[in-house]
């Protein structure tokens, strides 16, 4: 099966982290044995957000940071689709960050890809929830002073189920966690570092080969203390699965078992119900 | 209908004037193009003009501004005989190809003139050669005469059915006096050329036929032409002013466009308009108004269920509304209940009976209770000539505190004179496993304690079998479930509350999937996904929440995702008034959204409306693939009227959900800039939808040409919607018009009747129909009544072409009442009458 979309004009600049990234989901996608029809990608916008465009599979592409409301009532609406929240820092952190917060809590199956590149790209260059202090951009023109918003410590601490951390920078370590991602049912979050070439000079491929390292072989991943002192590390950005726990599923907790549109009105029970309360 | 029905609409005799074209039939009645059911002296009504567009000068754009009443069904036999004619097809065919007509009829008309011409100068000057000239043309433009005859008939067949209109009657007798003048000048030349130039008896008559063609031949001309271009003098009138050129034009954009179904069709709602009709209650009818004022958390709702349930078993019309202060605890708030021998849809200002639940209440409702029977506890001391002090507190004080308003209710039936049962059984049914006793005797010593007051048991019970009681909240929501919601998200707010809380009571029975969303942008987002995915979504919110959602609006606008939000209006601007009413965000839902895209509003106005519009609304998004946005407010959701039993099999449930073709493509430019909705798992296709401009396949693109063309996709939608548009309700009465929207249907119901002025009620909002307008603009005055301050919906009549000349508003956070409303009619119609 092929999710290469035909006839496309990509807008990413030469060398970005996202081409990586495409590729990775082309492959988990066939890996997996997944089929095209079956997966919907939403999107916000951003040039994280376009890559739905460049992958042959159902997408919505909507708005700015609201990927997350989007991608959950879709799979509440048909629980039998795969279904993909995916954007930039700026869009699932910043613009939607209440609906990180809340998707998390809500639980509902879908993999949450968010392209961590430590700056806005689509719109040149200015600081993201991400950026680190000191990061000098056209609007921060001193470097950002603010502390860098860590997505991983406040998965946790909305209660994610599945709190992941990959790098582009190493490619079959992140094909193994979104592998993982993939087959978590719950609300999974896979914070990926991708290197933008073109608006972010010191966050680049060196900078996150240099500054991670994988989880030990070893590493307790349903330990939550563990976990959120593995998210905690800025020093030396930890890879990989920090935190995974069994559970129930918003789809689940709410018996959703078919898709929405296969339901059949009832014109009796319309009747019943207008009686019983007239 | 069939055929022979639609003979009956001729447009003769105040009959009304139907055509059909294409298998629908369309209301021509008002045009100025029909006049007595005549159009162009060659049409008439009652009848199919689907042939005979073909020939016309205009094509079917001209029905755009015509209201589609029913559908044709063909009487078979004869629909087959006129499609298999061979010959006539093949003329046709031929007549397409070749154009016979100018070179057959425009040459001997210009040689008839001609040969009248030169004859006048052989009159003058008796020269051989002028007397040759005009002979010779004259009887080639006699032969070629009769050769056009045959072709003139032949296209009369083909073209126009052999249709008799006067024009064509005309035509053939002065063809057949042409030829026999051509006739008799050609014999009198063979046969007696010297009479020619000797002006004998022969010469005159020749002569005189020579000059007499010319005239024959103008007369054909000119019918001719009528039959072709239509009558000058009917084309030289200005079109029907509604038809700006905004109109027209986006007519002939129309004209493009494949038909789609009219409202009855696809919904099977009537177009539900009852033009003149007359609403039929009495001007003068018994009734009594009981208001109940006391402290949040006193008690109210409960008296007023209990009211309520008595009154229904008693078979009486009466409708309850309530005015509230955003606490959850003290404050002041007044139940309205307004009993009546008609079904009332508004409260009064003044009351017949003020029940109050603690002192401060009395100076609440003092003003609104001057002239009526105030009840409460002797120990309130209140100074009023009508006090009727009822010692509560010592007689309930062995059964409790928490039974006061049973007691109350007991007092109530007694003053009301209602039966003792109906009473109890009320108290029976609210309290069955909840201190069923102990209210009980609080009930049974209120009345014991109260005396008849009203002459309420004389009071006609005119409340049928099949009829009931809801608020809007519950009609809503019942129609909302009966259109197919099965996917509600919203963040709570007053007082849009009622209708999420609603659906999820509801939830499992129906299996709806309810979500409180962290935000409304969250709420609206999730209800777009929900579309999306193949649901009926529905976001439930008010002004506030809704102002948050404009982005949304602007994305189901470009993602073409249908979107369905209930927002129920409460007094602005920022928190406002929270717990009060006014029809203030008809702006806000105007306008809401950046850039240009087509949405519906719809507003009901009663019970009825309620339920059907809830439903239409979900088919509307569906079909159109746009926003629409069901206006409610606080006192429509609030209050209690009447309401009637529904058959649902009627309200038709259409999906509009296509499984998807391998080719499929979700933006696919259809003429009517609709593309079929496909969505993701169902089918062979991939569903790709996105709020950046995109080409048909949904990839984004910055092509000029491209945008253009999605540019008019999305606005053909909105034109269609125009067309679509359910008619205003006119009660027509007088030359006066009051025109209201939404929730001041009810009180607007009474007062018009009562003041005998016409009563016009929009519950479609937008976007407005100009055929509709056109009508309204008959009526010499229109005022418009409206809940807010700016008369926004006047702003939008005028807009659109209307000239109002006066707006009577209210945004004192109260509903309009009926004695205070007709008040300020009266003042305002006095000097127009
Ligand atoms: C409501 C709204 N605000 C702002 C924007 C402009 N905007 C588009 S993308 C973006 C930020 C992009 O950054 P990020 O999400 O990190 O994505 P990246 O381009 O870095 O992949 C902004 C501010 C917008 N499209 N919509
Ligand atoms: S701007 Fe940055 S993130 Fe965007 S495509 Fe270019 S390199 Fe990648
Ligand atoms: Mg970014």
């Amino acid at each position: 099966m092929s999710f290469d979309r035909k006839n496309i004009d990509n807008a990413w600049c030469p060398g970005c982290g996202n081409f990586v990234i495409l590729k990775l989901l082309k492959s988990v996608f066939e890996e997996l044995g997944f089929e095209n029809k079956e997966i919907v990608i939403v999107s916000g916008i951003g040039q994280a957000a376009k890559t739905p465009y460049y992958l042959d599979v159902n997408m919505f592409c909507g708005l700015h940071g609201r990927a997350l409301p989007v991608a959950t009532s879709i799979k509440a609406t048909n629980p039998n689709l795969t279904v993909i929240a995916e954007g930039g820092d700026g869009d699932m952190y910043g613009e939607g960050g209440n609906h990180f917060i809340n998707a998390a809590r809500r639980d509902i199956d879908i993999v949450h890809i968010v392209h961590n590149n430590m700056v806005y790209g689509l719109t040149k260059g200015q600081a993201s929830p991400t950026s680190q202090r000191g990061f000098k951009t056209g609007v921060q023109v001193d470097g950002v002073s603010n502390e860098p918003f860590n997505p991983l410590s406040s998965a946790l601490s909305f209660d994610a189920r599945f709190v992941s951390r990959c790098s582009v920078t190493d490619k079959d370590h992140a094909k193994d966690v979104l592998k993982q991602a993939f087959s978590h049912r719950g609300y999974a979050l896979v914070d990926i570092f991708q290197p933008c070439v073109t608006f972010n000079k010191v966050n680049g491929y060196d900078f996150f080969k240099e500054n991670s390292y994988k989880l030990e072989e070893n590493y307790d991943k349903t330990d939550i203390k563990e976990a959120f002192a593995k998210s905690l590390q800025t020093d030396s950005f930890p890879l990989g699965v920090l935190y995974q726990k069994e559970g129930e599923s918003f789809e689940e907790a709410h018996h959703i078992k078919s898709a929405l549109f296969e339901q059949k009105r009832d014109s009796k029970k319309l009747a019943q119900l207008l009686q019983s309360i007239m | 209908m069939k055929e022979d029905e639609l003979k009956k609409y001729n447009g003769k005799n105040g009959e009304k004037a139907y055509v059909a074209y294409q298998g629908k039939i369309y209301d021509v009645t008002d045009s100025s193009f029909w006049k007595d059911g005549e159009h162009q002296d060659m049409h008439i009504a009652g009848s199919d003009l689907t042939s005979s567009m073909e020939s016309a000068p205009h094509k079917e754009e001209v029905f755009a501004s015509f209201k589609v009443v029913d559908t044709l069904e063909k009487s078979p036999q004869k629909s087959s005989k006129e499609e298999t004619h061979p010959l006539k097809t093949r003329l046709k065919e031929w007549y397409k190809i070749y154009h016979p007509h100018p070179i057959t009829v425009h040459f001997p008309i210009a040689l008839h003139i001609f040969a009248g011409l030169f004859n006048v100068l052989f009159l003058f000057d008796k020269n051989e050669v002028y007397g040759q000239m005009v002979f010779y043309s004259f009887s080639i433009a006699t032969v070629m005469g009769a050769v056009a005859m045959v072709f003139g008939i032949l296209s009369w067949w083909i073209n126009y059915n052999l249709y008799q209109g006067k024009s064509f009657i005309i035509k053939l007798y002065t063809s057949v006096l042409t030829l026999i003048l051509g006739a008799i000048g050609i014999a009198i030349y063979t046969y007696s050329k010297s009479s020619v130039y000797e002006m004998d008896f022969l010469g005159i008559v020749y002569h005189l036929s020579i000059f007499a063609t010319v005239a024959t031949v103008v007369i054909l001309g000119y019918y001719g032409g009528k039959i072709t271009w239509g009558d000058p003098r009917t084309k030289l009138k200005p079109s029907p002013k509604a038809l700006s050129d905004e109109a027209t034009h986006r007519q002939k954009v129309a004209s493009k466009l494949p038909e789609i179904p009219s409202t009855k069709e696809v919904f099977d709602i009537e177009p539900y308009i009852k033009e003149d009709a007359i609403f039929e209650t009495e001007t003068h009818f018994k009734e009594i108004n009981i208001q109940i004022a006391g402290p949040a958390g006193a008690g109210l709702n409960a008296l007023a269920t209990l009211i309520s349930k008595t009154l229904k078993k008693e078979k009486l019309y009466h409708f309850i509304t309530s005015e509230y202060m955003s606490r959850v605890r003290g404050g002041m708030s007044t139940t309205f209940i307004r009993v009546a021998e008609e079904p009332v849809e508004a409260a009064k200002w003044e009351s017949d009976i003020a029940i109050i639940l603690d002192k401060d209440a009395y100076t609440h409702i003092a003003k609104r209770a001057q002239n009526a029977f105030v009840v409460g506890d002797s120990s309130f001391k209140i100074d009023h000539k009508n006090f009727l002090p009822l010692d509560v507190k010592n007689r309930i004080k062995d059964i409790g505190k928490i039974y006061t308003n049973s007691y109350l209710f007991g007092s109530l039936i007694a003053m009301l004179n209602l039966a003792f049962e109906s009473g109890e059984s009320a108290i029976k049914e609210v309290f069955k496993d909840k201190k069923l006793e102990e209210n009980l005797e609080a009930f049974q010593k209120g009345f014991e304690d109260s005396e008849s007051k009203s002459d309420i048991a004389g009071f006609t019970r005119g409340l049928k079998d099949n009829e009931g009681f809801l608020n809007g909240t519950e009609a809503s929501g019942v129609g909302f479930i009966s259109g197919g919601v099965n996917f509600v998200s919203s963040y709570p707010m007053s007082p849009s509350t009622g209708v999420l809380s609603f659906m999820s009571k509801q939830a499992s029975k129906f299996g709806t999937v309810v979500e409180q969303a962290e935000d409304e942008i969250a709420g609206f987002n999730m209800m777009l996904g929900a579309w999306y995915a193949g649901g009926r979504g529905l976001t439930t919110t008010s002004g506030g929440g809704f102002a948050l959602m404009s982005e949304g609006m602007s994305l189901s606008g470009m993602s073409e995702t249908p979107a369905l939000i209930y927002l129920a209006q409460r007094p602005g601007p920022a928190t406002g008034l929270p717990t009060r009413t006014e029809q203030g965000d008809l702006n806000l839902a105007l306008y809401a959204g950046h850039g240009e895209f087509a949405k519906a509003l719809l507003a009901p106005g009663d019970s009825d409306e309620a339920l059907k519009l809830a439903h239409l609304s979900a088919n509307l998004a569906d079909f159109f693939q746009i926003p629409v946005v069901y206006m409610s407010d606080q006192f429509f959701s609030d209050s209690i009227r009447v309401s009637k039993e529904l058959d649902f099999d009627k309200l038709e449930f259409a999906n509009y959900i296509q499984k998807s073709k391998s080719d499929y493509k979700r933006y696919k430019i259809e003429k009517s800039g609709i593309t079929p909705r496909a969505v993701p798992g169902f089918g062979d296709a991939l569903v790709v939808c996105t709020s950046d401009e995109h080409d048909e396949r949904g990839q984004i693109t910055e092509d000029y040409e491209v945008r253009e063309a999605m540019v008019e996709k999305r606005a053909k939608k909105l034109q269609k919607l125009r067309e679509f548009a359910l008619a205003p309700k006119i009660y027509k009465r007088d030359t006066i018009a009051i025109i209201g929207w939404g929730s001041t249907k009810g009180v607007l119901k009474e007062v018009c009747n009562k003041l005998n002025l016409t009563h016009i009620h929009f519950s479609w909002i937008y976007p407005l129909n100009h055929t509709h307008l056109e009508k309204i603009k008959e009526f010499t005055k229109l005022i418009v009544v409206e809940n807010n301050q700016e008369g926004q919906f006047a702003q939008l009549l005028e807009k659109e072409g209307l000239e109002i000349d006066q707006k009577v508003v209210s945004s004192n956070g109260f509903a309009f009442f009926a004695d205070s409303l007709e008040k300020r009619l009266q003042e305002c119609t006095k000097e127009m009458k």
